[in-house]
């Protein structure tokens, strides 16, 4: 061993093969532990600091790890062999057959941030050596441009073999990219001349035949349903061929081939040489007719209307194509794609003079199946080509259906036995589970706490395990919580720990600048002089605090702790637990707790509290009046009866999570002016105080961020505000405006506590819907659609003041346009409620529409519900303005449709 | 025991094409053999080796769309080299499998199971969009490499394709070995989701029809990506057509990893309307497996999706209680055996399974259903004892609780059964209740 680390400190890379010449696997094995850094002695360790990228290193790891896909990682993390994989060949020979051939697999297999360079040039070594066969992996040919020093000509020259690959690139996914560099890290593609140059010399393009053969390979490459990605690159290699125009022509079917690949740049390029050889009367044009109709339904509208106008031209030339270009074109007339209807409306319009009789029937019938009920400019463009009209409604002013009632709330079922006690827990430790079922499993846990279950060692023992893995940052986690009260019931384990706030974090330069009543404590700080020797510098100061918070997560969280000692020194019945899935208690049932509980201790302040909040507001005054509460839950329940919200939307700085050295950013919030302050052990109060979404705005975050599953902590939420759906919205302003761009963004249980309302949405909610109509999760704007939906279909949202509160959040460009369309549309698609509430917030939002990016979808969006559902609505002037105009426009056709209405 | 198993490749050449005025013609090889084993030796008379259906060609005809046929058979083979969930840690291994045909009743069928065994693809040929010459029933696997795939991606709607699949005469004649060869290391659990999907198949029905145009629509505005774990329903709205719903309601059908049936997009163009086949759901529903088929002409796009991306069709559990019965029993050529050994493929328009004996021998594949081992390693030791009411199973040292047909389900109280509460089938523990049951299998609690 001394010698190969003598060989490493010297970065000796023949010294290295020769210790290791002739030793087994099993002594190569034992070096390589000897030299590694994790297994390796202390000395050791020292002895080879600063070797990790020496050639040396890497050649006496490949020589004695056991592991082929180890070896292949420290190829790709060192650079020992970026300059000379020739020298590493000696000690490679030296492993077994076997053992190279899956070295080989691994040096595609290692992880992709690792470079690919060294693993291409090293495998490429070996293959010239003879040393493995080789690959059929097809990133073998596409790592070649970036891997490949220098230019390819020159490469090539030294290493003929190359020329083969690159022709296989042609057929080889990512080749394409690797060419324009967009192949990975570095980017060594050929994007400057002379790389170019040096391929096209590389690939002989030179001569004559050759040359025309790189042209056809890079034509059929552009066919070959290869990623999108590729094209751009197998485009630039075409281009960089001169091709000539009677090159063109002679291969203009080749051309047309292209007008069916999926990436637009093909597409594009492809429309732009046949457009030439149009112009230039070489194109066979019947051929580009009968291949149109795969470009006219495409998604992208670009191609679209570039083929119209290929058309046009064409039956401008060619008159006699009328009846294949308008039987190509009308079956692909869609609705939903108005301007692009227009356009090809206007085509069939210009065809129609040449169609006879038998011909325009036909081309009729296309359209009336592709749309059967154009809109009125539609129809005038199409002309004699129109469906026959249908018998329509006269438009009117809207009205919307009548509101279907709530449904009955189903009962709350509460669990059997023990035995289904532990199959719940069993769920709860592993999955985030609907918030109800917490509370069936609160409810028993307490009332069955004096049994235990068979399976009650297993269970216990999970829930341990549980609880010690689950990183619970700010001790919030529900489902450790959830473990802690298991552990409890089955074990006698200690409550849970009591959460009443936020921990903060924050760095000061000193002890005396630190905030006072913090912890402060002093982190030594040293430089790394190298060969062992520290340098002290000035320390850091850290200081931690508490803040006390009364957040909906800290009142759940702050709940379920208290169960952990309810378990232990009762009452021997929770207050809180619901009897139907609403959320509410029955009122003769919350009696019944109450005086059952009125001699034991009266209960504990949560389940008290919570108790309180879930009692209908109906049912209230019932409850009130029987006298069975103390003073103070009297004067909550009285609040909660007597409330009555002033709702004030405030832009404000937010302050920052955790590490307050971080400052926070700008923040809409709505307060309630009525409330008063809360308190971390009135949940009454707590959750009514709103200041903490300003206060601790940047905490909010900071859990949904830092707490894993905490989706199930939102849904707790909701068990909080079963009545007050604006409170529960306002909660959600800070994760509604942080989480709008995450491409999984878990507010789900808040949208779907939103839609589950039972009462009138007021300005909070609105604005919350409108936010999540924004997001870029689907999934969030699909749930903010149903939501939407479902409290339109109850007569309880009102879409004017739904567009109202978009309205400013699009002014504010705190929502993206085509997102809350999106989300809009897809809402009026569930229901006709639904519909009639988004044509009035769409209707609403006319008002911003004509000035805002975007803001033709809008417009749109209006008209087609406006069309469909036969409803007469207000233009706004600048709305108005547009439909008296002629311009193409999607916003100035969109505007003419509402305008027709009226 | 291996989690693989070795599959060799063997051609005698590549799979190759050529256009001719406009016209394609296609060869495509069939693999020597389809099993784990070396293909056999020639004889002693240097005669060269036959596969295990001879040495005719496996087809040989024209198909009527050459367009539909070259596109469709594009989209297998990607699939096929294509992982759409990488679990996070892992590195990207590429044990891509070659697709395999089948010709049964007239129907040629090209499929094909993604590395992450998420997904299934399968062209159908009808007999209507073939003209056949030659043509004999069996499954084998073909090879569809880059030149190949070059030449497909050309092919535009023109006189039909001339196909052949398998070796004609003068390749035996000269064959000295295979002139390609490829090894891969198949995951069991690939060979086992091969079985699986169409197991899952099989329970579903039409759910939806859309026209082409509405097709376009709905899968043009699939989101491009979505957390691994999420799965998305597909449910009607007015008017006709599908939105993606957040939730399961009746009639809706669970769309997992929705940006996966963006396989279907360059389909598109050719499609002449779009068929959505699920199983029952209700509010409560947790995410299965779907199928979405493409209708074109004289063919047919069939893609099955796993319940999520992150998820495989092997995992689901789908044929563990047949497997179970019949492994108490003498069944071992029930339909869900022949299935579970991927001998059956499924085909939903027509509703009826069809003969596909894959080129694997699953029945000396290790681990194919581990869950059902460790399940009857468990009823042998005795694992299974009750206690009172109880019924308990033994397991790492400790009593889980099972209980059998609570509410049409069985229960467990292990942190499996927790955590996937009868989604992918039952746990072991609550198969090995069900094996020591004195009934049977299909359900009753031991004495």
């Amino acid at each position: 061993m001394d010698l190969v680390v003598r060989a490493i400190v010297d970065d000796r890379v023949p010294d290295v093969v020769a210790v290791l010449d002739g030793a087994t696997e099993a002594e190569r094995a034992r070096l390589a532990a000897a030299i590694d850094s994790g297994t390796s002695s202390w000395a050791t360790t020292e002895l080879l600091r600063g070797t990790s990228d020496s050639a040396a290193r890497l050649a006496a790891q490949l020589g004695t790890v056991p592991s082929p896909r180890a070896a292949a990682l420290a190829v790709g993390m060192g650079r020992g062999s970026w300059e000379h994989e020739d020298w590493l060949l000696p000690v490679l020979g030296q492993r077994p057959d076997g053992w190279l051939e899956r070295f080989a697999v691994a040096l595609f297999a290692a992880d992709d941030w690792l470079d690919k360079r060294p693993r291409w040039r090293l495998l490429r070594a070996m293959v010239r050596a003879g040393m493995v066969a080789e690959p059929t992996d097809p990133r073998y040919v596409s790592w070649l441009f970036e891997a490949v020093r220098g230019p390819l000509d020159q490469a090539a020259q030294a290493d003929p073999g190359l020329v083969p690959l690159l022709w296989r690139a042609f057929s080889t996914e990512e080749a394409g990219a690797a060419l324009t560099g967009g192949g990975g890290p570095g980017g060594g593609g050929p994007r400057r001349d002379e790389h170019w140059a040096g391929l096209l010399t590389a690939l002989g393009t030179g001569d004559p035949g050759t040359r025309v053969r790189a042209i056809d390979a890079s034509l059929r490459a552009l066919g070959a349903g290869l990623p999108d990605r590729d094209a751009a690159g197998f485009l630039a290699l075409h281009g960089r061929l001169g091709v000539t125009a009677s090159e063109r022509r002679d291969r203009q079917y080749a051309y047309l081939r292209l007008l069916a690949a999926h990436p637009l740049v093909t597409v594009t390029f492809a429309q732009q040489v046949l457009g030439e050889l149009l112009a230039d009367g070489r194109l066979d044009a019947r051929a580009l007719v009968d291949a149109s109709a795969d470009v006219l339904v495409r998604a992208d509208r670009k191609s679209v209307v570039a083929h119209l106008a290929l058309l046009a031209r064409i039956l401008a030339s060619d008159p006699a194509l009328a009846p294949a270009i308008a039987v190509v074109v009308a079956p692909t007339l869609d609705p939903e794609r108005a301007d692009l209807a227009l356009r090809t409306a206007r085509l069939l319009h210009d065809c129609a003079r040449h169609l006879d009789d038998d011909a325009r029937e036909g081309v009729r019938a296309a359209i009336t199946q592709a749309l059967p009920a154009p809109w009125p400019e539609l129809r005038a463009t199409l002309g004699t080509l129109a469906p026959a009209a249908l018998p329509t409604a006269p438009a009117r002013p809207a009205v919307c259906p009548v509101p279907i009632d709530l449904p009955a709330p189903e009962a709350v079922t509460a669990i059997a036995d023990v035995r289904e006690l532990a199959e719940v827990f069993a769920h709860l430790l592993e999955e985030p589970a609907p918030a109800l079922e917490i509370e069936r499993a609160l409810e028993a846990v307490v009332r069955l706490r004096a049994e235990l279950p068979s399976s009650a060692r297993a269970l216990s023992k999970r829930a341990r395990k549980v609880g010690e893995s689950v990183v619970d940052e700010m001790d919030l986690n529900v489902r450790r919580r959830i473990a802690d009260l298991v552990v409890r019931w089955l074990d006698d384990g200690p409550p849970s720990t009591q959460c009443r706030g936020y921990q903060l974090h924050g760095s000061a330069p000193d002890r005396a600048s630190a905030p006072p009543g913090t912890a402060v404590r002093e982190v030594p700080m040293h430089q790394n002089l190298g060969e062992g020797r520290l340098a002290a510098l000035p320390s850091a100061w850290w200081w931690t605090a508490q803040e006390p918070a009364w957040t909906p997560s800290i009142l759940a969280v702050a709940r379920l702790h208290e169960v952990t000692v309810t378990l232990r020194e009762g009452p021997a019945l929770l207050l809180s637990t619901p009897t139907r899935g609403d959320w509410t208690i029955d009122p003769d049932e919350v009696l019944a707790r109450l005086r059952t509980v009125a001699g034991a201790a009266g209960g504990r302040p949560h389940d008290r509290g919570t108790a309180l909040l879930r009692i209908a507001p109906g049912d209230r005054a019932a409850v009130l009046s029987a006298g069975v509460l103390a003073d103070d839950d009297d004067a909550r329940l009285d609040l909660l009866a007597q409330r009555s919200p002033r709702w004030r939307r405030t832009v404000t700085p937010g302050l920052g999570g955790r590490f307050r050295s971080f400052a926070g950013h700008e923040t809409l919030a709505w307060l309630d002016d009525s409330s008063t302050p809360g308190t971390v052990t009135d949940p009454v109060r707590g959750v009514l105080d709103l200041s903490s979404t300003v206060r601790q705005h940047g905490s909010y975050v900071d859990e949904a961020t830092w707490e894993p599953q905490h989706e199930a902590t939102l849904g707790l939420w909701a068990g909080l505000t079963p009545f007050d759906t604006d409170v529960l919205a306002a909660h959600a302003h800070p994760l509604l405006l942080s989480w709008d761009e995450k491409p999984t963004a878990g507010v789900g249980p808040l949208l779907d506590a939103i839609g589950a309302a039972s009462a009138p949405l007021g300005a909070p909610s609105l604005s919350a819907l409108g936010l999540a109509a924004g997001f870029r999760d689907a999934t969030v704007r699909s749930r903010a659609a149903e939501a939407i939906a479902r409290c339109a279909s109850h007569g309880l949202l009102d879409g004017t003041a739904l567009g109202a509160q978009a309205e400013v959040l699009v002014v504010e460009k705190r929502v993206k346009v085509n997102r809350l369309v999106s989300t809009l549309r897809d809402a009026s698609g569930i229901s006709d409620h639904a519909a009639h509430t988004v044509l009035a917030a769409s209707a609403r939002l006319l008002t911003i529409a004509p000035t805002t990016p975007g803001g033709g979808a809008i417009i749109e969006l209006a008209a087609v519900l406006a069309e469909s559902h036969r409803v007469r609505v207000p233009l706004p002037a600048a709305v108005a303005a547009l439909a008296a105009g002629r311009a193409g426009t999607k916003s100035a056709m969109a505007a003419r449709r509402l305008a027709a209405l009226t | 025991m291996a989690d693989t198993v070795v599959q060799h490749y063997r051609y005698v050449a590549r799979s190759r094409g050529e256009l001719v005025d406009g016209q394609p013609t296609v060869r495509l090889e069939t693999a020597l053999t389809g099993t784990g084993d070396p293909a056999p030796a020639a004889t002693a008379s240097g005669a060269p080796a036959h596969d295990e259906y001879g040495a005719d060609p496996f087809f040989t005809g024209s198909a009527e769309r050459a367009d539909v046929v070259a596109a469709g058979l594009l989209r297998v083979a990607e699939v096929a080299r294509t992982r759409y969930y990488l679990p996070p840690g892992l590195a990207r291994r590429l044990a891509f499998a070659d697709p395999i045909i089948t010709a049964e009743s007239g129907h040629l069928r090209f499929e094909s199971l993604s590395a992450c065994c998420g997904v299934y693809a399968r062209l159908d040929v009808l007999p209507g969009g073939l003209d056949t010459t030659r043509a004999r029933h069996g499954t084998t696997n073909i090879d569809v490499n880059g030149e190949l795939r070059a030449l497909l991606g050309q092919v535009v709607r023109t006189d039909p394709m001339q196909l052949q699949v398998g070796r004609d005469d003068v390749a035996v004649r000269t064959l000295d070995g295979s002139a390609v060869e490829r090894r891969v290391d198949l995951p069991v659990r690939w060979i086992s989701s091969l079985g699986a999907q169409q197991a899952a198949a099989s329970r579903m029905t039409l759910r939806h029809e859309l026209d082409a145009g509405a097709a376009r629509r709905f899968v043009r505005g699939l989101p491009r990506s979505s957390a691994s774990t999420r799965a998305v329903w597909a449910s009607a709205v007015a008017g006709g057509g599908l939105r993606l719903a957040s939730r399961p309601a009746a009639g809706s059908v669970c769309l997992g990893g929705p940006e996966r049936l963006r396989v279907l997009e360059p389909l598109l163009r050719l499609a002449t309307g779009l068929r959505v086949y699920g199983e029952a759901v209700d509010p409560r529903s947790e995410p299965v497996a779907s199928c979405w088929e493409l209708l074109l002409p004289h063919a047919r796009f069939v893609l099955g999706l796993s319940p999520q991306a992150s998820r495989g069709f092997s995992g689901e559990g789908a044929l563990l209680d047949d497997l179970a019965q019949a492994h108490a029993g003498t069944d071992t050529d029930s339909d869900a055996v022949r299935a579970a050994n991927g001998q059956l493929g499924y085909d939903p328009a027509e509703q009826r399974f069809f003969p596909r004996l894959l080129p694997f021998d699953l029945r000396a594949v290790p681990r194919a259903n581990p869950r059902l081992e460790a399940a009857r390693t468990l009823a042998a030791d005795g694992a299974v004892h009750a206690v009172g009411e109880d019924v308990l199973v033994r397991s790492a040292g400790v009593d889980y609780a099972v209980r059998l047909g609570v509410d049409d389900t069985d229960r467990c109280t292990c942190a499996w059964y927790g955590k996937h509460r009868g989604a992918r089938g039952p746990c072991k523990h609550v198969l090995a209740v069900r094996l020591s049951s004195p009934s049977g299998p299909t359900g009753g609690n031991p004495t």
